[in-house]
């Protein structure tokens, strides 16, 4: 069996020694202009050597013409399929909008909508990808976006249901990559579906396309706060505190969002626990006030450090710990990002490509292959870190702005006591409980989980708390 | 937007603040908010950190916690500081006692300050302006206020909740400067704004409506009232009712629409009068005294009952005491205290019309005694009769005082001046508390009557009427006071004043029991008495008083009671002086006999009268009697009298030594001298020399010198003393008592001055002894007469006697050289006479030297005495020397030799001449007559002769043959 196994390798190893030969010998030829470079693509493409063919990709997008060959965007689809969108989410537009390809369409397209150019956007999306394209499913969860956010609700809908069939019958060609993202991607539609709906007020049907996510979805976690806000916007107080206290659950303890406090504070504020909600709002300060300033430091210190968020995020994913709980958090739900994984398995697979070409007989060709992937990995180890630095700082404003959010609503708890004092009679007609029933013990407020949650009824619970306010809440 | 928000409700909640001191359990909540504003701070703060400063409505917030935070706190520090006691209260720190809400206040104003200053294009820059404008409302800072609350109204959007807010607030300054015409626009701008009316509506209304009253717009006003007024009736609104029934009254009344006003109170079933009563109060609040007082009136008008009577009267009467209307106010009073009588008043108005009698009687009173209308009589006067009408009033008020306020009026009439209404006044207290026997009330109405009768203007019917009983009274009461002492006195004063001397005595001898140590006025009332018996010349009356003062049954000053004596004296002697003065001189000799053998004469009278008597019979020349009156008198006489009468005596002891009485003279004169002599007197030393010489003459010499003894005590010049001493020695030479005279010269050798005197004296003394043998004891007074002329500087000051004396002393010294000379013989050889010649010569020398000498003491006698004894000495050398011839010489020899010796003898000759001459012309020139000018003039053989002429006598210096 070693035998047979080695016995392929050196017949593999003779095949790729074959199609380099024919890319350096089109490389020779090319002798610095880049007319042969998509048969050097090729031949490298065909050897899978997706990583080493970037370059080549990239430079002939910057200087060449415009590419007119199917058969080129063909094998650009291919790379960018293998290697994710991030390596070429660096370039400009006027290098992207050279291809025809699906996929650098589909880029572009991202690229607009990043900068709010829906219209622009939407442009490169229509009929630029083919139905059965395997970027299709995430050019529709892209397209249904742009309609959800330009208030087209009906279309967005209808490209998210699109987008979920896509995904679905999308081939994924027996990889499991592929394969997860395509889920993903359908989980989305399915959410963006319910946040369509939610944006044009509809929280009933909102709430039932949340249904259709199932539990096991690898972004349920992090929906099940918007459900909670669906609920919210229901007054469905109690459902609301159900869902957010799902994140109280072990299970969950990897979910980094801040404003699922501020949402449980507001909503039993809404119910008039003047108490609960204070106590929501000092605790996110007690426990987060110390670790964020750390943060700050923490990030003010190793600044554009790519190679180091790339090193943290990989000692996270190996199960180490950093002391702040904060960071800690944070980058366990980065590292639990479709995004991230998949930036992270890319390059990940990418480095396989060095054996590929360590196995060539020594030539300059190969020489070049390896500077070439070398460069490639190194920008995608700083795409990683890059992204992993950039939802750090995201994790830490958005701290911030729930700092914010929960010294309002202190204060907002606060104006509604200090009116109560100035005039018991103004603050009734205003649906104010009664003082008294304020007290209460820390039990009636919160959950304990020891021994009562199962996983499965996660996101099911729901509170049965009575509002203190005597009519209606804000 | 959501501070905004957060600001209305800081807002209502800064406006509900002022309701809370209504709330039993204020303090509690207002801890509470406090804890709770402390919270938001921290979070407001904590925000502001997170934002960096960078937002102005955090900042905001800030400040509007601060100034809410400010507020509470200082409504707690309030609280506390009325629970304070009142007179810690007052010692308080009030600075360091509200310090907290200070700060707070203080650090509301730089936050708001930094956010003008930070984002000057705020938008929230109204909210801004209205916090500091509440702050420096809070401060009474009104101006800035006003300032903040326009700049407020600037800034902000014309329908927005601060520029209404602000609007108001800005108004209400307006409103309480009395500007209406500039709160008008703002009320309606701000009330336009239907959305922002808070429950304050009714009562911005009522200011609007009096802002529209006060700019004549009555109509827009009472309409304006009137739909407060409805609006009051809603619970949504403060309930202003209350003040809008009394303001419309007003309005209905000031504008004389008494109807509608009746109108509006029965349309609400209110009684008009009660209403108007309201009104009343509230313009008496607002110090419009004039109005309260017209709606009074008015009110007066609409009254129902006796009660509304009382009640608006019971106004009226507050009213007029703020207004100083004070005989309205007793007209009320009175008016009050009838009802008072009928028992109609209630506790509470009973209470207020004592306190507004008792506190007008006050004022009134005051002012009648202070310095205000001093000068204007007649309001002095109306204003003392208005006091008195209260106190009147407070008297029947109140029985048991009656005597008190009677008191007080008779005290009010008494400081304006109104003596015989302050008398009347007393006598009344003076009864009312002599009825319920209260001492102080007695004491002090009697002090008061007495000052009153004492004060001007007053009539003599009161004086008259009250005067003697008030003093008697008074001291009945108090005797030995400072008052009582006065009083004494004006009794004593009002006797005399009638004439009734027996009690201005009366009441001498009790001020003497109560005041015994008071000589001065014991005197003046003494003297006032002894006038009195002067003028009537009542020389018994008088009598009686000198005798009680001689007996020390009354004590008097030394100088009084000389003046009695005197006085008494006067009308003594008056008739005597009478007859004397008629030149009936024996008439006043019996007369002064009579006085003196009075026995109840004094001894004044005695000395008196036995001077005048002694005067008298000198005059008349009977110096026996004269002589013993004169020492009668001396013998009753002070030496200061003597000293007075000293010329008379001098005259009479003269008239005595005139008319032989030599013995009596020096009696007299040594008497007298005996009397001055410790009295300062220039003529001391006349008396005494007179005395001196008087008895020389008389041969007293023991009289004469125990007089002189006697009066080297009374202070006479040594120098006078030792003339006298002279005399006496001068005596005991003239009768040959040497030793006594060497004693006087011994005595008087401690004087230098009489050295010059002594020498002729002693001259004469060693005359005696040498005539008498005794050359030892004249060798001593030879050194004696030297010494003393040694020690004489002046020459001149020498008697010629004594020079004589002197120069005979030095003469004798010259004989006897003389004597030496003449005894050296001439002699041969020629070697020894030669020698012997030059003997004599030196000798002749020496003893002219000396004689020259002799003659520079200017003694006459002395002079050609020296000149005799030369020509004798001269002379016997020529004539030696022409005798002498040589023995045993050949007469060539002799006649060479009478040759050469009548060479030298011709200047001798020469020299012996030009003697004679000398003394010849000394004689002449000098006028000298001595015992030696015949030998000078005639040689030796002259023979004195005494021619007498015309039948002379021969006689001594003393007369005597």
């Amino acid at each position: 069996m070693k035998r047979k196994i080695i016995l392929l390798a050196a017949i593999m190893s003779i095949n790729v020694a074959a199609s380099t030969d024919v890319a350096w010998s089109y490389l020779k030829k090319s002798s610095g202009s880049v007319k042969y470079y998509p048969n050097v693509i090729q031949n490298l493409v065909k050897e899978k050597l997706y990583y080493a063919s970037i370059p080549y990709i990239k430079e002939l997008l910057a200087r060449g013409n415009r590419l007119n060959s199917k058969q080129l965007d063909s094998l650009i689809d291919e790379v960018v399929s293998n290697v994710g969108v991030k390596q070429f989410e660096v370039l400009p537009v006027s290098f992207l909008s050279k291809s025809n390809a699906p996929t650098l369409k589909y880029i572009l397209a991202k690229k607009y909508f990043r900068t709010s150019k829906f219209e622009k956007a939407l442009t490169e999306l229509n009929g630029t990808i083919p139905s059965n394209h395997p970027s299709k499913p995430f050019a529709l969860f892209l397209e249904g976006s742009i309609f959800s956010i330009t208030k087209k609700y009906s279309s967005a809908i209808k490209a998210y249901e699109e987008c979920i069939s896509k995904s679905e019958s999308t081939n994924n060609y027996g990889n499991i990559n592929r394969k997860r993202q395509l889920n993903i991607n359908r989980d989305y539609c399915i959410v963006g579906k319910a946040r369509a709906n939610f944006s044009r007020g509809k929280y009933e049907l909102a709430n039932l396309d949340y249904l259709d996510l199932s539990k096991s979805s690898h972004i349920w976690p992090e929906i099940l706060f918007e459900e909670a806000w669906n609920s919210f916007y229901m007054r469905d107080y109690n459902r609301t505190l159900g869902k957010l206290v799902t994140y109280n659950s072990p299970f969950l303890s990897f979910v980094f969002n801040p404003e699922i406090d501020v949402l449980r504070s507001l909503t039993y504020m809404e119910l008039c626990l003047w108490q609960d909600t204070l106590k929501v709002v000092d605790d996110f300060y007690k426990e987060n006030e110390k670790s964020h300033r750390d943060v700050e430091s923490f990030l003010k210190k190793h600044g554009k450090d790519y190679k180091y968020f790339y090193l943290l995020s990989k000692s996270i994913m190996k199960g180490k710990k950093s002391g702040n709980t904060l960071l800690n958090k944070m980058l366990k739900s980065i590292t639990r990002d479709p995004t991230f994984r998949e930036m992270f398995d890319s390059f990940h697979t990418g480095r396989d490509e060095f054996e590929v070409i360590n196995k060539l007989p020594k030539s300059r060709m190969k020489n070049i292959l390896k500077l070439n992937l070398k460069e490639a990995l190194l920008l995608q180890r700083n795409l990683v870190g890059a992204y992993v630095r950039k939802r750090l700082h995201l994790g830490w404003h958005q701290v911030r702005k729930t700092f914010l959010d929960m010294s309002y609503i202190k204060l907002e708890v606060l104006a509604r006591r200090k009116e109560s004092l100035y005039s018991p009679d103004v603050s009734m007609n205003r649906g104010r409980g009664d003082i008294k029933n304020l007290k209460r013990t820390d039990k009636q407020y919160f959950w304990n989980f020891n021994g009562e949650f199962w996983a499965d009824e996660l996101g099911d619970y729901v509170f049965s708390l009575k509002s203190e306010c005597s009519g209606n809440a804000l | 937007m959501l501070f905004k928000k957060l600001f209305k409700t800081i807002l209502i909640c800064v406006l509900f603040t002022s309701s809370f001191t209504s709330f039993s359990n204020d303090n509690n909540r207002r801890n509470e908010l406090v804890k709770v504003i402390d919270l938001e701070l921290k979070e407001v703060t904590r925000l502001n950190k997170q934002t960096r400063t960078s937002n102005p409505d955090l900042l905001l917030r800030m400040a509007e916690l601060l100034l809410e935070k400010a507020r509470l706190v200082k409504e707690l520090e309030n609280s506390r500081f009325v629970k304070l006691d009142p007179s810690k209260r007052q010692k308080i720190d009030r600075r360091k006692f509200f310090n907290k809400s200070n700060s707070y206040f203080v650090q509301a104003q730089k936050t708001c300050q930094l956010i003008l200053k930070k984002f000057p294009k705020f938008s929230g820059r109204s909210d801004v302006y209205y916090i500091m404008a509440y702050n420096a409302k809070e401060f009474q800072q009104d101006k800035k206020a006003q300032t903040y609350f326009s700049r407020s109204v600037k800034s902000s959007k014309k329908t927005s909740f601060t520029s209404t807010r602000s609007k108001i607030a800005l108004a209400e300054i307006y409103f309480n400067q009395g500007q209406y015409k500039k709160a008008i626009p703002l009320y309606e701008n701000a009330f336009r704004n239907k959305k922002f009316r808070d429950k304050w509506y009714t009562k911005d209304s009522v200011n609007l409506a009096w802002s529209y009253y006060r700019t004549g717009k009555e109509k827009r006003a009472i309409s304006l009232m009137r739909s407060a007024y409805k609006l009051s009736k809603n619970s949504k609104y403060i309930d202003m009712s209350f003040s809008i029934e009394r303001d419309l009254a007003y309005f209905y009344t000031d504008s004389g629409r008494v109807n509608q006003a009746v109108q509006f109170y029965k349309s609400i079933g209110k009684n008009i009068a009660s209403n108007l009563l309201k009104v009343s109060t509230y313009l008496m609040s607002r110090g419009k005294y004039s109005p309260a007082e017209k709606t009074l009136k008015q009110a007066l008008n609409y009254k129902v009952s006796d009660e509304e009577d009382i009640e608006i009267n019971i106004k009226l009467l507050t009213l007029y005491e703020r207004f100083g209307k004070y005989h309205k106010h007793l007209m009320v009073s009175e008016l009050l205290f009838k009802y008072y009588e009928q028992k109609k008043l209630n506790a509470e108005q009973i209470k207020t019309l004592e306190y507004q009698m008792k506190r007008i009687s006050g004022i009134v009173q005051k002012q009648v005694s202070g310095k205000q209308y001093k000068k204007q009589k007649k309001t002095l006067r109306s204003k003392a009769k208005l006091a008195v009408g209260y106190f009147t009033l407070l008297a029947k008020y109140d029985p048991l005082n009656a005597h008190k306020y009677s008191f007080l009026g008779a005290e009010t009439y008494y400081a304006a001046g109104m003596n015989n209404s302050a008398v009347e006044g007393y006598s009344e207290s003076l009864k009312r508390a002599q009825d319920i026997n209260n001492a102080k009330y007695i004491k002090l109405s009697n002090e008061g009557m007495m000052a009153a009768l004492g004060g001007k203007n007053i009539s003599k019917k009161s004086k008259d009427k009250y005067i003697e009983i008030a003093y008697i009274n008074s001291l009945r009461a108090d005797s030995k006071s400072k008052q009582a002492d006065k009083i004494y006195q004006r009794l004593f004063n009002l006797y005399f004043d009638r004439g009734d001397i027996p009690s201005c005595e009366k009441t001498l001898i009790s001020y003497k029991g109560s005041f015994p140590r008071k000589f001065s006025t014991q005197e003046v009332m003494l003297a006032k008495i002894m006038d009195h018996y002067k003028k009537k010349s009542d020389l018994n009356g008088i009598k009686s008083w000198v005798q009680k003062i001689n007996t020390g049954e009354f004590r008097v000053s030394p100088k009084f009671a000389k003046k009695v004596k005197l006085t008494m004296l006067t009308m003594q002697f008056e008739n005597v002086e009478k007859a004397s003065s008629k030149g009936d001189k024996k008439k006043a000799l019996a007369l002064y006999v009579h006085i003196y053998k009075d026995p109840t004469s004094d001894a004044g009278a005695k000395q008196n009268a036995s001077y005048n008597i002694a005067t008298l019979f000198h005059e008349l020349g009977d110096t026996y009697r004269s002589y013993g009156w004169t020492k009668r008198a001396l013998s009753h006489m002070s030496s200061k009298h003597v000293k007075k009468f000293q010329g008379s005596f001098l005259v009479i002891a003269n008239g005595l030594f005139d008319h032989q009485k030599n013995s009596e003279s020096v009696e007299i004169y040594s008497l007298v001298l005996e009397k001055l002599c410790r009295e300062r007197s220039s003529n001391k030393a006349v008396f005494l020399k007179n005395a001196i010489v008087v008895a020389l003459a008389n041969e007293q010499g023991d009289k004469a010198r125990d007089i002189l003894d006697g009066a080297y005590r009374c202070n006479i010049s040594t120098a006078k003393l030792d003339e006298l001493e002279l005399d006496i020695l001068e005596y005991e030479i003239e009768k040959k008592n040497w030793t006594s005279a060497l004693k006087q010269i011994q005595k008087l050798s401690r004087s230098k001055g009489v050295y010059a005197k002594l020498i002729h004296p002693l001259g004469r003394i060693r005359n005696a002894y040498l005539a008498a043998g005794r050359v030892s004891n004249a060798r001593n007074i030879e050194r004696d007469i030297l010494k003393y002329y040694s020690k004489v500087r002046n020459k001149r000051s020498f008697e010629l006697e004594a020079l004589d004396e002197v120069a005979m002393i030095k003469i004798d010294n010259v004989e006897r050289r003389v004597q030496q000379f003449k005894n050296i013989e001439l002699a041969f050889p020629d070697k020894k006479f030669n020698k012997l010649l030059q003997k004599k010569f030196l000798a002749l020398d020496g003893l002219t030297a000396e004689a020259v000498k002799t003659m520079d003491i200017g003694s006459g006698k002395g002079i050609i005495k020296a000149y005799k004894i030369l020509i004798d000495a001269y002379s016997h050398l020529i004539k030696e020397i022409s005798n002498f011839t040589p023995p045993g010489k050949s007469k060539e020899y002799v006649d060479t030799f009478k040759k050469s010796m009548n060479n030298l003898v011709r200047p001798l000759m020469a020299k012996t001449s030009d003697f004679k001459k000398e003394a010849i012309t000394q004689i002449k020139k000098s006028k000298i007559l001595s015992s030696d000018n015949s030998a000078i003039l005639f040689g030796e053989g002259f023979v004195p002769e005494y021619v007498l002429r015309n039948n002379g006598v021969m006689m001594d210096r003393g007369g005597q043959r």
